[in-house]
């Protein structure tokens, strides 16, 4: 993921809110994946505008944590995990 | 509890073409009329804005319905992924060219016999013939198509010739169960329900082919599972005071709709009535039903309620698998496995006389 890309959630994908978390779930192919709250507003924001650094600044607010690095790496496997089932 | 579940087996119609004796969902006691089109419609849109992932249409058999694309293009309304739970016998190319239109995804079709020898003796005169003409037409259209066997005796010894004939057709996946003792299966358990040795032999062959095609067999096949917790067994310590049964998919992530439009934990159980479509909302029931929450608890169960069962090595089979499998015996849910292992024959006998019919 190179920070230039400014991910966005595919269209055919259902977003289900749920008492905790939530679930994402393609119709297509029937892949289903679970999201906690963390994940949730990071799904909230892939709306084509906000490129990797953005999401990293806010999920640091959001959130209060420091540790940038742990961000960016938690954050690169949650996108590859996404783009790998065809989410984003 | 999920919000609404993630996958529903829809009956659109009790109808069908067939009279199956192994069929679960065939002479149901205490049934109400089918629901009517425009109500299925409503059920639909309720489902639909619930957000449910998938829907299995289900039957009887679902195409003798009169307006089963209309139903099917209601549900194409909203993203729900569909499969499809048929005999196959009323699928011809046309028909298996507007079930690819309609976005049916899979389809489970019925698959009880390698010949008609064996399958027209399950399922009536002419089925063969029908079964795999319909199985050949999903397949020439790219349809992913699932082979469902139930194992009896009219048909245990062909697990072979079953696979084979699937290989050989191009279908993507086959699967052996357990008869259940809903419907015509509980008219006729005596005639078609395996013995003792029978279920064994037959676990050990399908295990077999399982290994000989590989990916072929579905893994949630019960004669691999119950193979499975054979293996596990050997480090199972029994219990003797009591045993905690940890809940499964019924009502958790899944449930069933008859064509009454009553509502059960899973497809398997008929008679568990929830709550009915025609009086109260989909989510209502699916939330607040009190038999759908109790299905939702790990059960504690009093061995000594069933003594026969304390310490024995076969718990791990009888009480840590699918609430259908006591179900059906006198105690429901809180009781052991219509499938005990001890005694072997013996339980069998049991089995068969006292079984809910």
């Amino acid at each position: 993921m190179s920070s230039s890309d400014n991910p966005k959630v595919s269209s055919k994908i259902v977003y289900r809110e749920e008492s905790e978390g939530a679930l994402l779930f393609d119709p297509d192919t029937g892949a289903v994946k679970i999201l906690n709250d963390t994940g949730k507003f990071i799904w909230a924001n892939l709306d084509g505008k906000t490129n990797r650094d953005s999401l990293v600044a806010k999920i640091k607010e959001a959130f209060d944590i420091s540790d940038t690095k742990k961000v960016k790496e938690d954050l690169d496997k949650f996108l590859s995990d996404l783009k790998k089932l065809k989410f984003i | 509890m999920y919000s609404a579940p993630l996958n529903i087996c829809f009956g659109i119609t009790s109808r069908c073409n067939l009279s199956c004796k192994h069929c679960i969902n065939r002479n149901i006691p205490h049934t109400d009329p089918d629901l009517t089109t425009e109500e299925l419609f409503r059920v639909i849109d309720q489902l639909g804005d619930a957000k449910v992932f998938q829907v299995n249409i289900f039957g009887g058999e679902p195409l003798t319905h009169p307006d089963f694309f209309l139903i099917v293009e209601r549900l194409n309304k909203y993203p729900i992924r569909l499969t499809l739970n048929t005999n196959g016998t009323l699928i011809d190319s046309k028909i298996a060219k507007r079930l690819k239109e309609h976005k049916i995804r899979g389809v489970t079709v019925s698959f009880d016999g390698s010949c008609p020898e064996v399958m027209d003796a399950a399922r009536g005169v002419g089925t063969f013939k029908k079964n795999i003409k319909g199985i050949e037409a999903l397949l020439s259209e790219g349809i992913y198509v699932l082979l469902s066997a139930t194992l009896t005796k009219i048909n245990y010894k062909d697990t072979r010739g079953m696979t084979m004939l699937g290989k050989k057709l191009g279908a993507n996946l086959i699967r052996f169960n357990h008869v259940f003792f809903a419907g015509n299966a509980a008219c006729f358990a005596k005639e078609i329900y395996l013995s003792h040795d029978e279920e064994l032999g037959t676990i050990e062959e399908i295990h077999r082919l399982n290994k000989e095609f590989p990916g072929f067999i579905d893994n949630s096949s019960t004669y691999l599972c119950q193979r499975g917790k054979l293996e596990e067994m050997k480090d199972y310590e029994p219990a003797y005071d009591k045993i905690s049964v940890p809940p499964c998919g019924a009502a958790q992530d899944k449930c069933n709709i008859r064509p009454d439009g009553w509502i059960t934990p899973c497809e398997i159980i008929w008679e568990a009535k929830c709550g009915n479509l025609r009086k109260q909302s989909f989510l209502d029931i699916w939330r607040n039903s009190k038999l759908m929450n109790e299905f939702r608890k790990t059960l504690e169960i009093d061995l000594n309620t069933i003594p026969e069962c304390k310490g024995c090595k076969y718990q791990l089979i009888c009480f840590i698998g699918h609430r259908c499998d006591p179900y059906y015996y006198p105690g429901g849910i809180k009781d052991r496995s219509v499938y005990c292992w001890l005694n072997n024959d013996k339980k069998k006998g049991k089995v068969l006389d006292v079984v809910k019919r």
